[in-house]
């Protein structure tokens, strides 16, 4: 498992600095291809694609780290806490509701301004930035 | 450095840390008077106002707490690891507060900015309650034990053991209770303060949160009294020249009369506290009470916090096992990283030179109804 989430962690992370620099250089030199479709696309797909290469680094972390802690001092063992399972298990699935509840609600925000942006009814200030909104 | 100066050095710390905190708590208590008797139009001048200070109290609610568990782990073990549900409560109430702030009026929001409001308030209460707890137990002692020979026990290798209840009982303990309560009457008097001070509205706003100052702040002084009375007659634990805990009757008040210069100034910390209130009740133009406020209850916690650890006293007591209690010499860390965190420590005047900085800059214009016009 430590195996592929390396892999998958670095290879997104290189990918990564180079749609940056591709995106770097269009925005300053080729500003005319930020109207091409495959590089919007490209663009869009970063979206998922940084939430795969967190959850790979994150599962390369916990699950290579097995079993210490501490490498060679401390196992994880030694470093747990003395809560029952169900008791992990029911803040596990409090925390899990409300993300989700959350989650559906960020996508909801997230549309709503994508659908905006492309009517071109989002504010902007003199210096062609957005304005903030109230909170 | 000599470890033991390390530890006072980083109890100082962090008794410093929890006086900015309680001070920044004005923003829970600030959001806990968005429905008494406030039109929308206050209401969001409430909101927007409040959303430009509630990140500096996270943040310092996270420094505070980052700094307790990384130079005292034995405490973050114990504490965090047995009192669960009521970090767990404290952190959620966090979490909803966050949220709110960055969703409550943003178009799309599916839950409407009533559900958001309500997490708002359930922040301003249960933040300031539960906190005023969990502090509580540091004074008035908990349910646990602690005994470092486990880690040998390969089948239960656990150091500190909770009571079953794992932090319930805490919340339901009178006294802990009492601090609760006081925390949050005195963020909901500052919170006002705040709102004098930061809004501009010409439509009575102002009067109205003077008279909530003088009712909660009437409520905090009669309260934080009871407090003080409990916690000065409340026993103790201190450690004796041969390194054991010794019981110890009206162990607070014996710190207070050891420390009589930081006894005086305490003193007139709650003065500053009470001249804030009383003047900004009975003003109608004086608009500096937050900062009279804020000054004197900076000094009254971060003293309170140094009685509860200086002078060889248990600063988390077991009621279970009273060898157990935890000190600032038997549950820090180790010499080397007190002495690096202490090195790290230093660039702590530049964050807090920042955080000034930012305060001034977001907050150098008071809002006002104009300021509505793009909230809608």
């Amino acid at each position: 498992m430590t195996f592929y989430s390396f892999r998958v962690m670095v290879i997104l992370g290189s990918a990564f600095l180079l749609v940056f620099v591709i995106l770097m250089f269009v925005v300053y030199k080729k500003k005319i291809w930020l109207e091409n479709k495959w590089l919007l696309w490209l663009g869009m797909l970063c979206i998922p694609a940084a939430w795969i290469c967190s959850e790979a680094g994150w599962i390369v972390a916990e699950v290579g780290r097995q079993p210490w802690v501490i490498q060679d001092l401390m196992s994880c063992k030694m470093g747990i806490s003395d809560i029952d399972a169900g008791s992990v298990e029911l803040t596990f699935w409090i925390f899990a509701s409300f993300f989700t509840a959350l989650l559906i609600a960020e996508v909801s925000i997230m549309l709503k301004y994508i659908s905006r942006s492309a009517k071109g009814d989002i504010t902007r200030d003199p210096s062609g930035n957005d304005v903030a909104e109230s909170y | 450095m000599e470890l033991m100066t390390l530890q006072t050095y980083w109890w100082v710390l962090i008794s410093v840390l929890a006086g900015i905190l309680v001070f920044m708590l004005f923003v829970q208590g600030g959001q806990t008077m968005l429905y008494c008797n406030t039109n929308s139009d206050a209401r969001q001048l409430m909101i927007d106002s409040l959303g430009r200070k509630w990140e500096l109290t996270f943040t310092t609610l996270v420094v505070f707490g980052g700094a307790f568990f990384a130079s005292f782990p034995l405490f973050y073990s114990t504490s965090f690891g047995g009192a669960y549900w009521l970090w767990m409560l404290i952190l959620i109430s966090f979490v909803v507060q966050a949220v709110s702030y960055e969703f409550r009026m943003k178009k799309g929001n599916l839950y409407t900015h009533y559900t958001y409001d309500g997490f708002l308030i359930f922040n301003g209460i249960a933040g300031c309650i539960l906190l005023g707890v969990a502090v509580g137990t540091i004074f008035f002692g908990a349910d646990f034990t602690v005994s470092k020979t486990n880690i040998l026990n390969v089948s239960s290798p656990v150091i500190s053991q909770w009571g079953p209840s794992h932090g319930l009982e805490a919340i339901l303990s009178w006294r802990n209770l009492l601090l609760g309560l006081v925390i949050l009457m005195l963020a909901r008097t500052m919170g006002c303060m705040y709102f004098i001070n930061d809004i501009n509205d010409e439509r009575g706003f102002g009067i109205s949160n003077r008279i909530k100052v003088l009712t909660n702040g009437t409520a905090f002084a009669l309260l934080f009294i009871g407090f003080v009375v409990v916690l000065l007659m409340a026993p103790g634990l201190r450690e004796n020249t041969e390194g054991q805990l010794v019981q110890e009757e009206n162990i607070y008040l014996h710190n207070f009369i050891h420390y009589w210069p930081l006894a005086i100034l305490f003193v007139l910390g709650v003065l500053s506290v009470l001249y804030a209130i009383i003047r900004t009740s009975f003003s109608t133009t004086w608009d500096r009470g937050i900062w009279w406020c804020g000054a004197g209850v900076f000094v009254v916690v971060t003293i309170l916090l140094l009685m509860a650890g200086l002078n060889g006293t248990a600063y988390y007591r077991s009621l279970t096992d009273p060898d157990s209690s935890l000190t600032i010499a038997n549950s820090s860390s180790s010499l080397f990283t007190l002495k690096v965190m202490s090195g790290a420590s230093l660039v702590l005047p530049v964050v807090i030179a920042y955080i000034w900085y930012v305060w001034y800059k977001m907050g150098n214009r008071p809002l006002t109804t104009s300021d509505l016009k793009d909230s809608h």
